[in-house]
């Protein structure tokens, strides 16, 4: 027990001495985050309500047209009767007459006979009995009625060209349960997607504007304090954050300027002077003085190393927002329209996971020596370019054929940050954030404009995103110790289940439901799936007890058998699924180290280092044993 | 330049909640338009109903559709009623077009899926269990159809009626003033936005200039002059750090100018 708290001490206080040497960035960072949430909320509420209350007013034209049609149909028949000879007040049947026709559409209200006065002489239909005795006619041209949320347009009914009373058909004017239902879920799909993309953006954002220049001076701070005055930094930032690393910079070259300075002054002096006394004590001087500083080389001052995990994520997560937003064309792409779902499925998405780890390789092995901006963007790019050219593919060959060539430049694109333990959280807000949006495309347009729009987002990312990554060589600090570790069973169990959550709540969908399509559900139970595994994993790291390792393993669990239920019983899952992206805007950042703690989150980078070959050979066990490999997941980060 | 950062903030905030209302204008489009379908169809249905009964009554006396001439121009009527009506057509059990209100159609006999649809229809005892089953409803390159069966008083199908309809896409009306009213929403949003991310970003502002002066200047005892925010720890502390540093510097050199005079 004792060593267990130990190792809980171990993990834990590094991570709480970055968070607490942050505090005062983290929470001005939070702040711009929880208004940003607040303000997208708020503009989501009013815009659904004036937009549902347009909506009303929209159908109010069909409304009254249907109202009249059947008015006029209603008065045509007793007009009959009159015209022979049958007295207003001694018409029979009328009731009987009138529930028939208000019977036939759902949203008929009442149908009602009136006298001259506006009197109901005559109701059927659902809401009959809450009609009051008179109703307000007017002779007026307009003589829209409105009772309620019913609306209806009084038919006069003559005879002998005298005004004998009015049919009156009334319809319901609300929106119906069923077109409330599908607004607010499509609504909380939408709120649920920008609310994700617009977090991960403003994350980039202030990770290149405000966390790396506040961790640029934490390090100088750091290493000045210690007489470390041979570094600097060449971080580059717009505003007056960036005016003051640069008169910090400006301030350290002339520290040192003046440090060397007073050397040659020594020097000068010692070479003055042959007295040995007085040698003896410019060199104490000269000790005593650089004894606590340790000065640049002639070469220059080395800058100080920062986290590029902010930029990485970024850069994952825009490049996979492109494969999200196409994800849901899969199934309608003209080579896969004959194909059953399965097939489609299979035959879009393994090709692009098994050449995701060829295009890594080939990256590692053929690309060395190049800056990993460059990299992302070639990748990217061949990645935008068999994108666009997917609709053009009119067979299954090409089809695969340019899904293995977008797994390739995928693959090589995210090489250079495969270990910087990003990729899940990434991939995971990729799902959420563009899978809805892709969906709503879809339907709207159709996959030829969907794949276009895939492809540029894809080829921004490699063009706009990769131009912020790191031009000089090096990988991130924490490659060693996350190399190390992802030999290990313990790097390569979470990654398998975190690859076979992604891919297997698709399949078994479809294997025990039978769901006809990829459809929007099914994306973003698998968007959820991972972002849950991440978000819990960060949580057990923080919490390595069995206690919370068991929560964690029931909830995965339940929700794996939730989405398995069914598509349908999906939509009260969103709730908490949105409550969750809440807490995952404004909670900690998952998987991203950002700071010296990074050494402790070394499973995160295993994590993903073995994740997309995992992607890969995974699915196959994955399909078998997907509750074991959640377990060993949320086991193997206590053993870590 | 001056804030930078709540600059860039609010264009990424405006970004998304511009995509925000256009993708809400979008989803209620379709709803709205969907709605409207969903009750222009039904009023349809009951049109065809009326002209159902209309048609079959005559065939109880024994007459033949063929021969009632004033279908066509009771069809015409009910046809010039609604703009959005694109034709009525009455056929036969066999798809032969008996009258139609389509001036331009020059073909004998309706679509086979059509007829087909119409064949599917439960007969007549049937037909009041279920409402939805009354009538068919189908897509056409141009709109969309509703038909309904004829029978006669044997419970025979005698043909169909069938009403051509135009529709509006999800889209078309999305440059509407509504959509102006919500992009408006969106742009007040962003303006608070930008207007609390400046806000927000004072301290930090604040204190940066506060800073940069104090290093520039050399200032002595900045803790002093610089207002708290967030950089209190870190900026403060290098600033300090190479405030000592250079004391010492100069400490050093004045002692060894001091022994160089001496000597």
């Amino acid at each position: 027990m004792a060593v267990a708290e130990q190792q809980t001490s171990a993990i834990t206080r590094p991570i709480l001495a970055a968070a607490e040497e942050a505090k005062g960035v983290r929470a001005l960072r939070r702040r711009f985050l929880t208004l940003s949430l607040i303000l997208l909320l708020l503009t989501a509420l009013l815009s659904g309500w004036l937009g549902l209350r347009y909506v009303e007013q929209r159908l109010e034209a069909e409304i009254l047209p249907s109202s009249r049609a059947i008015g006029t149909n209603l008065a045509q028949q007793f007009e009959v009767a009159l015209a022979a000879g049958v007295p207003f007040d001694r018409l029979v049947g009328v009731e009987p007459f009138l529930a028939t026709a208000a019977g036939f559409d759902e949203r008929v209200a009442f149908t009602a006979l009136l006298d001259p006065e506006g009197q109901v002489r005559y109701a059927a239909g659902p809401a009959s009995n809450a009609l009051p005795a008179q109703l307000p006619i007017s002779a007026r041209s307009d003589r829209l009625l409105r009772i309620g949320d019913q609306l209806a347009e009084p038919q006069p009914l003559h005879s002998d060209e005298q005004l004998q009373g009015y049919a009156v058909v009334g319809l319901y004017a609300t929106l119906t349960v069923e077109t409330l239902r599908n607004f607010r879920l499509a609504a909380l799909l939408i709120v649920l997607a920008l609310g994700v993309l617009l977090r991960e953006m403003l994350v980039g954002i202030l990770f290149q504007n405000l966390d790396r220049p506040a961790e640029a001076l934490s390090r100088l701070s750091e290493a000045v304090e210690q007489g470390d005055l041979s570094r600097t930094t060449w971080l580059e930032v717009p505003g007056r954050l960036g005016h003051l690393i640069d008169a910090f910079r400006h301030e350290l070259v002339a520290v040192n300027g003046r440090f060397h300075a007073f050397l040659l002054a020594a020097f000068a002096t010692r070479a003055g002077h042959f007295d040995p006394a007085t040698l003896r004590e410019v060199t104490d001087v000269v000790r005593r003085c650089l004894a606590n500083y340790r000065l640049p080389p002639v070469a220059g001052a080395w800058p100080v190393s920062l986290s590029e995990a902010g930029l990485y994520r970024l850069a994952a997560f825009s490049l996979l927002l492109g494969e999200a937003l196409l994800a849901p064309s899969w199934r309608v792409l003209p080579a896969l329209a004959e194909e059953g779902p399965l097939d489609a499925v299979t035959l879009s998405v393994l090709p692009l996971l098994l050449a995701l780890p060829v295009g890594s390789e080939m990256a590692r092995r053929l690309l060395v020596g190049f800056a990993p901006s460059l990299i992302f963007t070639a990748g990217a790019l061949i990645a935008a370019a068999s994108a666009l050219s997917l609709v053009l593919a009119d067979s299954l060959v090409a089809l695969v054929a340019l899904r293995l060539l977008s797994g390739v430049g995928i693959g090589m694109a995210l090489q250079p940050f495969g270990k910087s333990g990003v990729l899940p959280h990434a991939l995971a807000m990729a799902f959420v954030a563009g899978a809805p949006p892709g969906f709503l495309a879809l339907l709207l347009v159709g996959p030829e404009v969907t794949a276009p729009v895939a492809a540029l987002v894809i080829g921004a990312a490699g063009l706009l995103v990769g131009q912020m990554l790191p031009a000089g060589e090096g990988a991130p600090e924490e490659d060693e110790a996350v190399t190390k570790e992802g030999t290990s069973w313990a790097g390569l169990l979470p990654a398998a289940a975190l690859a076979g959550t992604g891919v297997l709540l698709p399949l078994i969908a479809q294997l025990t439901i039978g769901a006809t399509r990829a459809n929007v559900s099914l994306l973003l139970a698998s968007g959820l799936g991972i972002l849950l595994a991440s978000v819990l994993a960060h949580w057990i790291k923080l919490r390595p007890r069995p206690a919370a390792i068991a929560a964690a393993a029931a909830a995965v669990l339940l929700l794996l058998g939730a989405f398995a239920w069914g598509t349908e019983t999906f939509g009260p899952l969103l709730v908490p699924a949105l409550i969750l992206v809440v807490v995952v805007f404004l909670g900690p950042r998952p998987m991203v180290s950002s700071t010296p703690a990074a050494a402790t989150l070394a499973a995160a980078g295993a994590f993903t280092g073995s994740l997309l070959l995992t992607s890969a050979v995974g699915l196959g066990v994955a399909l078998l044993l997907p509750a074991a490999l959640l377990l060993l997941f949320a086991l193997s980060w206590r053993r870590t | 330049m001056r804030g930078a950062l709540a600059l860039r903030l609010t264009l990424a905030l405006g970004a998304t909640l511009f995509l925000l209302v256009m993708l809400f204008a979008l989803a209620l489009d379709a709803l709205a338009t969907q709605s409207e379908r969903d009750l222009r169809e039904g009023r349809y249905a009951y049109i065809l109903a009326e002209l159902k009964q209309r048609v079959e009554a005559p065939l109880s006396l024994g007459l033949q559709v063929e021969s009632l001439d004033y279908l066509q121009r009771l069809l015409e009527r009910e046809a010039a009623g609604d703009p959005d009506i694109l034709s009525i057509d009455l056929f036969n059990s066999s798809g032969d077009q008996l009258f139609t209100t389509d001036a331009d159609d020059i073909r004998s006999a309706v679509p086979s899926s059509w007829l087909q649809d119409t064949q599917n229809l439960p007969p007549p005892e049937s037909e009041a269990e279920g409402r939805q089953e009354a009538y068919w409803l189908a897509e056409e390159r141009d709109g969309r159809v509703v038909g309904v069966a004829l029978y006669n008083d044997f419970g025979l199908l005698v043909g169909g009626l069938a009403l051509r309809h135009q529709v509006t896409d999800v889209g078309e009306s999305l440059l509407d003033p509504a959509t102006l009213r919500l992009l408006a929403i969106a742009a007040v949003a962003t303006f608070f936005g930008g207007l609390g991310f400046w806000w927000l970003n004072r301290p930090l502002e604040r204190q940066t200039e506060a800073l940069i002066a104090a290093v520039k200047e050399r200032l002595k005892a900045p803790e002093a002059l610089v207002p708290p925010g967030p950089l209190d720890r870190d900026g403060l502390r290098l600033l300090e750090a190479l405030q000592e540093a250079e004391r010492r510097c100069a400490a050093a050199t004045a002692e060894v100018e001091q022994i160089d005079g001496r000597s």
